[in-house]
């Protein structure tokens, strides 16, 4: 059961002012005669711009950020775009649910002016809107929604305001008490004076910016939620200190070992990753070294910079996907039934096509409903003295697209996933959502000294089921919670609220591709305190809600 | 940050350079080999495959060209990889990188208990392989043999610091080109890493700066007993010893050689030596205790593992040998 491409001619003309069609030299190319996956890319989606240093990228704190939100923070039905703006303001950009957005109206409260660099959209207090965590190189922001896309800032208030040079925020209830505590991920220590005294480094012949090697980690902290709504450094009573801190870039939630406590992994720089299993009793022990998700097949510390999890092969086991530094893969490591994880890199064909690049955000998602996972990653080297490099990385890098086979394994799509996919851009943040409302997921890329860019997803689509999750009591969002979905026999797990990518958030409803079945037969949610709950059958094409503790699924309309 | 994986190097070192012909010129299985190389160099592993596939339909007697092309389908994750390492050992080949490759292989295909005796076959031809202490260890966790896969990951660490050892000293021995000692302290390190014609080089260089160094001399009595000659290692020791009168080392590496001669009695009073010029040094305690285990003789070896605890409470390697040590006598007392 397909679905014909959705119609061009309406997109011109609700975008108003004409789009700035990338890499197609004038109009969007189109898909190709048996093109399985097919996007086009709309730059000048909003005026914001992020901005991050001097061009020529002379200090370590130039050269990412760029995180953005897709969330709907108006609660209009229409997802939003928040747009980090580094040295600049931060801006939100109300969607209008045609893939267009207009700046919002109302005023973001001020901030000091350290820079900004990533952004976790979530109903952390469970009234149902949703609120922004702004990490920065300065105290951190927390922007309380009002319930209408207006918000008051309260980190400080809140005991929220982490000084340290953030980068990956994620929300879990790692105490199962019932609210969301937050675990951040810091960088590194960065002194300019100190810096400019090591002088340059070199790489591939070129002078470039010192760091993050010979500079210091920073501690990676946890803030537990108090019963009075504000919060307190548990970093070290949840046994999450590390000696020697690591260059931490963004974290990811997950039930790792399937005991309905939510265990932690993070991508660090140049240093080991790290899974942090929750013991359940508030504390965490490390286990990445032993289980075999820290290092390289090689042995060695790759630059871990975004994450994403998926059941890629269907197996019920959850699969990371992490993405590094140019010269070096992409590592996909797989979760074995004997628990431990297995770098399946080369098996999934992924060694070779991700060498090249140097990836930040990236994401499983099921981009022409098929039923299979495919992945994609953006990239951009962090040296712009690349470009002078004969035959070297390039500073601008094109995007990856893998269209999944189900079994683990990954290509290249036909045609090379459309003309978005052939452009080279400064890429950093980004997530999947339904930007234009036409029922398939679109990609939206956040864009380092640039604007934020639409990846709008053009491909022929299987049958698909939207779900969105509700957690009893004030939670709000059950974020951790796995569904485990049995189509045509075949059960796969689907995980909610991962917060994985890079310093970017997206939407929190469930895509479920189903290819050419009318529905998956079976569905059953492992919420993210451990209850289980069967949702019954659903249907290709249905929109639907499921709250913990009520039987089945409600039916709903829209996205 | 990046770093050249060691695959990479390997297949590099393998192949001899050359030039690619042009897209014109008809290609022999030289040439697409060579091409492959430089395809693979770019990290286009399954190009380089196919490469190699055409190359060994002009010549299927190319035994490095079968090893390669199983490398590549590892790498690539394609069909046929344990196929292509069958062919390359029908043709004879048994060096350890064939065995490295072979256990990833085997790795991949989720046969984990021969991957693992893969990685051990590989050690065994070259100890220093670094990258396979790590499979091994990674393969030795999920068998459940936790102990050999801590000893594993042990050596692998070691060996990862030996080769950081061998880049820090190099560096210095760059930024110090009149100083023979540090160029004695860089031939050491390469001796770690067993490169005995990298250690030659520093042990050449480090005598033409001082003929009389007592440090190029401790350096080049271990390069030579390493190369299997105990004669010129006892000379290069006794003038350490000439030099310096209070130096634990060159007793210990004599001790070493009595010991490999066979001379129980001259391998305890060389050791004894050592010790009594070590003062706090708990490294040349926990020698002398393994001369003794090797001499049989466990509570003396024991009580050598106390010395050096003695002077470092925290040393795994002290703690680990007593306790094996206490293991052993209690077994030979039966209880």
């Amino acid at each position: 059961m397909t679905r014909p491409l959705p119609a061009r001619a309406p997109w011109l003309v609700l975008l108003g002012t004409a789009p700035l069609w990338s890499a197609c030299g004038g109009g969007p190319a189109p898909a190709p005669e048996g093109a399985a996956l097919w996007f086009v890319a709309q730059e000048g989606l909003v005026a914001a711009r992020n901005r991050t240093g001097a061009p020529t990228k002379p200090f370590v704190t130039d050269s990412f950020g760029a995180g953005i939100a897709l969330r709907d923070l108006d609660g209009d039905g229409h997802l939003d775009l928040f747009v980090i703006g580094g040295e600049v303001p931060d801006s939100l950009h109300l969607g209008r649910g045609d893939g267009t957005f207009a700046p919002s109206p109302a005023a973001l409260p001020a901030a000091d002016g350290s820079w900004s660099y990533g952004v976790n959209a979530t109903d952390f207090d469970g009234d149902g809107d949703v609120d922004l965590y702004i990490t920065r190189r300065g105290p951190n922001r927390l922007l309380r929604n009002r319930g209408d896309g207006t918000f008051d800032e309260v980190a400080q208030e809140l005991g929220l305001a982490d000084p340290s040079w953030s980068t990956g925020a994620v929300w879990l209830d790692h105490d199962r008490d019932g609210d969301l505590d937050l675990f951040v991920v810091n960088h590194i220590a960065f002194d300019r004076a100190a810096v400019e005294v090591k002088g340059p480094s070199r790489f591939l012949e070129q002078e470039v910016y010192y760091g993050p090697t010979g500079l210091d980690g920073q501690q990676d902290r946890l803030y537990r939620a108090e019963a009075d709504g504000t919060f307190v450094d548990a970093t070290a009573a949840a046994g999450l200190v590390t000696a020697e801190p690591h260059y931490g870039f963004q974290a990811l939630v997950l039930d790792e070992d399937g005991d309905g406590w939510l265990d932690l992994y993070v991508a660090n720089d140049t240093t080991p990753n790290q899974l942090w299993r929750n013991r359940g009793d508030g504390s965490f022990e490390e286990v990445a070294g032993r289980l075999g998700c820290a290092l390289s097949m090689e042995g060695g510390p790759q630059a871990g910079m975004g994450l994403a999890l998926g059941d890629a092969q269907a197996d019920g086991q959850p699969d990371l996907f992490v993405t590094n530094f140019s010269s070096d893969y992409f590592t996909l490591y797989q979760r074995g039934s004997d628990g431990f994880w297995r770098d399946r890199t080369t098996r999934a064909r992924l060694h070779a096509p991700t060498w090249s690049s140097l990836g930040w955000a990236c994401g499983f998602d099921d981009l022409d409903a098929d039923g299979a996972l495919d992945l994609w990653a953006f990239n951009g080297h962090v040296y712009p003295q690349m470009d002078a490099v004969s035959g070297g990385p390039g500073y601008a890098q094109r995007p990856l697209l893998f269209r999944g086979d189900g079994t683990g394994r990954f290509a290249a799509p036909e045609g090379g996933g459309g003309p978005a996919f052939a452009a080279g851009w400064s890429a950093r943040g980004g997530c999947a959502g339904d930007v234009d409302e036409d029922g398939d997921l679109d990609l939206v890329m956040g864009v380092l000294d640039g604007s934020p860019v639409l990846l709008r997803n053009d491909s022929p689509q299987g049958g698909a089921v939207w779900l969105d999750l509700r957690a009893a009591g004030g939670l709000g969002e059950p974020l951790g919670a796995r569904l485990e979905v049995t189509v045509e026999g075949r059960t796969s797990v689907v995980f909610h609220g991962a917060q994985g990518g890079f310093l970017s958030s997206g939407p929190r409803l469930l895509h479920l591709g189903l290819g050419e079945a009318a529905r998956a037969e079976r569905a059953r949610v492992r919420w993210h305190d451990g209850s289980e709950q069967e949702l019954g059958p659903l249907e290709a094409g249905g929109h639907y809600r499921a709250e913990q503790g009520k039987p089945g699924v409600v039916r709903v309309e829209g996205t | 940050m990046s770093r050249t994986p060691l695959w990479l190097i390997l297949l590099l070192a393998a192949c001899g350079g050359g030039d690619a012909p042009g897209p014109s010129e008809p290609a022999d299985a030289r040439t697409l080999i060579q091409r492959a190389q430089e395809v693979a160099g770019t990290g286009d592993t399954p190009e380089a495959a196919a490469l190699l596939e055409q190359a060994l339909a002009l010549d299927p007697t190319h035994v490095g060209a079968w090893h390669r092309l199983g490398e590549m389908r590892v790498l690539s994750g394609l069909p046929g990889a344990l196929e292509a390492l069958e062919r390359a050992a029908a043709l004879g080949l048994d060096s350890a990188r064939f065995h490295q490759t072979r256990g990833e292989a085997l790795e991949a295909e989720g046969q984990d208990r021969e991957a693992a005796l893969a990685f051990v076959a590989a050690l065994e031809r070259e100890p220093m392989r670094r990258e396979a202490w790590f499979r091994l260890a990674q393969t030795q966790r999920r068998l459940g043999q936790d102990l050999d896969a801590e000893a594993s990951l042990a050596e692998f660490e070691r060996l990862k610091l030996a080769e950081q050892r061998v880049v820090q000293l190099e560096a210095a021995a760059a930024a110090a080109p009149g100083d023979p000692r540090v160029a004695a302290a860089a031939a050491t390190a390469r001796l770690e890493l067993m490169d005995l014609a990298g250690a030659s080089r520093w042990v050449d260089r480090a005598f033409e700066l001082d003929r009389d160094s007592a440090e190029a001399h401790q350096a080049a009595g271990r390069l030579a007993a390493l190369q299997g000659d105990p004669v010129t290692a006892e000379v290069h020791f006794e003038l350490v010893i000439a030099a310096s009168e209070y130096d634990p080392r060159p007793w210990m590496e004599l001790a070493l050689l009595s010991l490999a001669a066979g001379d129980s009695a001259l391998a305890r009073e060389r050791s004894l030596e050592a010790t009594r010029r070590a003062e706090a040094d708990p490294s040349v305690f926990l020698a002398h205790a393994r001369v003794l285990a090797a001499l049989d003789d466990l509570v003396g070896a024991v009580v050598a593992c106390d010395d050096a605890l003695l002077r470092d409470n925290g040393s795994e390697e002290a703690a680990s040998l007593r306790t094996a040590l206490l293991d052993l006598l209690r077994q030979r007392e039966g209880r």
